[in-house]
């Protein structure tokens, strides 16, 4: 193992060498901060980036654990000589140990310490906000879950940590990572932080999963239940990866289920609608347009009612959270 | 505020003058001083008659206290009883005081606040209180949060604008002769003073109520080939079609409902009535375009308003919080209204 260099530059330099010395690539590229913390920037935006993290230098997410308070590979037997070594350094020094443990430790205080009608509110509404996300005593240990559950990728049916990749910061607006059947790359030029679309959210749904607000370009349904033409309709919220497709309805017990249908999306205004309504075509009773208009208005209430509760509450959190209510309001607003 | 005794030393005084109050009392309540029934179970019974209204043109100050002008019209001995209620019981009681409270906050606003505020229509700090004749200035506020449209007239309305308001309650009963408000109450004796929204209940008045309306806002927006005003404002009746004309090559729409609690189909439903037979208009979609313009005004006063401190500023996100609530009970539309406008219309 090469001795760790004193400074941070220097120590860079040696992980992007010692990484290229294992196979993995990463051109052009140095961490430092930026608008959205720490993140990777192009030393030369006029030259590409490329970074690429081979499958044999990917760490399955069961194959990590806290150890003396740093990520350690627990079974090192398919990595290459003295990458688990490497491993444990490029965490500590420049991912969890770097900025991610602290910050996610931050935002789990403060998400807990909300008001309990505010959590109450989004626990109703579907968001994984109960006590045992965060539990008192366990700590150390939720933090750890939560970094994983931030930093992973599926692979092949895998979950996955990609060293150097997972340094990249998110914007819904740029492409997502490059996956193939033996590597994730990100390939580019970038005029300032390199960024990759980590995956499909809204407002709200990244903030509670992720801990940062972002205008992502989409909104989804929050789970709600309303009575629609004399029948009652339980819809589940979330995300629905495949927008693009019809979104499943179930019938259970007389009640009609809408699984996650999508709300509103700022580059196609017209897609929610569209899909509603086929989505919804065979039940002939239904008025989509209407009850498009209706899971709308529910949605809008529920989020004007976090923002009432959250009022008197001026914590960091609580600050965020308000961010992305209101920026859940406006996107849900792109709809025809 | 005096005595008891002093209270009901005064309601004689006004009873001999032709009006009504029986079974109330002035006391300080959850919206601060407001009229509460004496006996809970007994009805109250409040009567100002016509003769005892005064026009707002008819009132002045002199030495700090609110009189009448001209007092030729009225019966011996009521602008003097009108003064003293005016400084014990109104103007000097609370009025003053609060309307300048509301007055200096939301002058203190920041910039980018009353910027976004004065754009939209809301407020307009230079021609609502200049501050160049701050007493004047104050009472022509304090009267319009008191005066009412009586025949033709604006009318102030002693002993009844004592009342607060609530959004659910009944409205001043205007069918006999004068305006009274009578019945039983549980607590405060609270009447809806008039049709508003969240926000403009606010800026008029000074306090929040979850009123169950909205109306958009002030806007210029871009329709089809179009240039479309919108010309926001409260205060009209609710459930007729809003006027919609072409001026100037201009599509003008005055006082678009948006939302309702009650009746949320009703909103896009008078909408489309109201564009029908216009040539050029998607109304639907025309409809959307400023439902979702008055979305975007109030999130952005949100945003603006994230961490300015003060009563007012808590105020006014709580009205935009209102106003986003009453924006968005709206859903569908009522084929039946619309089919029937639609044969009634000598185009049909």
């Amino acid at each position: 193992m090469l001795e760790n260099p004193p400074y941070p530059s220097e120590r860079w330099t040696s992980l992007i060498e010692e990484f290229q010395s294992f196979g993995g690539t990463a051109t052009n590229v140095v961490q430092r901060e930026g608008e959205f913390g720490l993140g990777l920037f192009p030393i030369d935006p006029s030259k590409p980036v490329e970074l690429r993290a081979p499958k044999n230098l990917l760490v399955p997410t069961d194959n990590i654990t806290l150890k003396n308070g740093n990520i350690v590979i627990k079974n090192d037997e398919n990595f290459p000589p003295g990458y688990s070594e490497w491993y444990e350094r490029f965490q500590s020094d420049f991912s969890w140990g770097a900025e991610a443990k602290h910050s996610i430790q931050s935002f789990e205080e403060g998400l807990r310490s909300l008001p309990k009608d505010c959590l109450h509110l989004l626990e109703k509404l579907g968001f994984y906000v109960s006590p045992d996300r965060y539990p008192q005593g366990k700590e150390s240990d939720a933090i750890f879950q939560r970094f994983i559950k931030t930093r992973q990728i599926n692979w092949r049916g895998n979950t996955y940590l990609m060293p150097i990749i997972e340094l990249i910061n998110h914007s819904p607006r740029h492409p997502s990572w490059g996956i193939s059947d033996n590597d994730i790359h990100v390939k580019g030029q970038f005029d300032g932080e390199m960024l990759v679309r980590y995956s499909i959210a809204d407002p709200l749904i990244r903030f509670v999963q992720y801990g940062f607000n972002c205008r992502e370009t989409m909104c989804f349904s929050t789970n709600q239940k309303l009575i629609h033409n004399g029948r009652t309709m339980l819809i589940r919220g979330g995300i629905n990866y495949e927008v693009l497709k019809q979104f499943k309805v179930d019938i259970r017990d007389n009640k009609y289920v809408l699984n996650k249908p999508l709300l509103s999306h700022t580059t196609n205004p017209k897609l929610p609608r569209k899909m509603f309504k086929e989505s919804l075509q065979e039940y002939d009773w239904v008025n989509a347009d209407e009850l498009f208009e209706q899971l709308h208005s529910k949605n809008n209430m529920a989020l004007v009612n976090i923002l009432k509760a959250l009022r008197n509450d001026q914590g960091h959190v609580a600050r965020q959270l308000t961010a992305a209510c209101l920026d859940q309001l406006e996107i849900l607003r792109h709809r025809y | 505020m005096g005595s008891a005794a002093d209270w009901h030393a005064f309601l004689d005084e006004f009873r001999a003058f032709g009006g009504k109050a029986e079974n109330v009392m002035q006391r300080k309540g959850a919206f601060g001083l407001g009229l509460f029934p004496i006996d809970p179970s007994k009805p109250v019974d409040l009567l100002v008659p016509d003769k005892l209204l005064v026009e707002i043109d008819n009132v002045e100050l002199r030495d700090g206290d609110v009189v009448i002008k001209d007092e030729t019209a009225f019966p011996e001995g009521y602008p003097d009883w009108f003064r003293r209620y005016q400084a014990h019981y109104s103007w000097g009681a609370e009025g003053r005081e609060n309307t300048l409270a509301f007055e200096e906050e939301l002058k203190a606003l920041p910039n980018n606040v009353q910027t976004l505020m004065k754009r939209l229509g809301l407020y307009n700090a230079d021609k609502r209180f200049p501050g160049q004749e701050p007493e004047q200035e104050l009472l022509q506020r304090f009267i319009q949060t008191r005066c009412i449209n009586r025949k033709e007239r604006r009318v102030i309305m002693p002993m009844i604008d004592l009342l607060n308001h609530a959004p659910a309650a009944k409205p001043y009963d205007m069918s006999g002769e004068g305006i009274a408000v009578n019945g039983l109450y549980d607590g405060e004796v609270l009447v809806k003073y008039s049709v508003s929204d969240p926000i403009r209940r606010l800026i008029a008045y000074g306090f929040n109520a979850p009123e169950p309306v909205a109306f958009s806002l002030f806007f210029r927006l871009q329709h089809q080939d179009l240039q479309v005003i919108v010309q926001g404002a409260g205060g009209r009746q609710p459930l007729q079609p809003c006027k919609v004309e072409l001026k100037e090559g201009r599509l003008v729409v005055q006082q678009p409902l948006l939302g309702a609690s009650k009746t949320p189909k009703m909103p896009r439903t008078l909408f489309l009535q109201a564009c029908q037979g216009i040539e050029g208009v998607e109304a639907n979609e025309l409809f959307e375009q400023i439902q979702q313009r008055n979305t975007l005004a109030l999130v952005n006063l949100l945003r603006e308003l994230q961490g300015v401190e003060g009563d007012v500023a808590s105020k006014l996100r709580n009205g935009c919080l209102d106003q986003l609530a009453a924006l968005s009970h709206q859903f569908g539309k009522r084929d039946d209204l619309l089919e029937k406008k639609l044969a009634a219309s000598p185009a049909a």
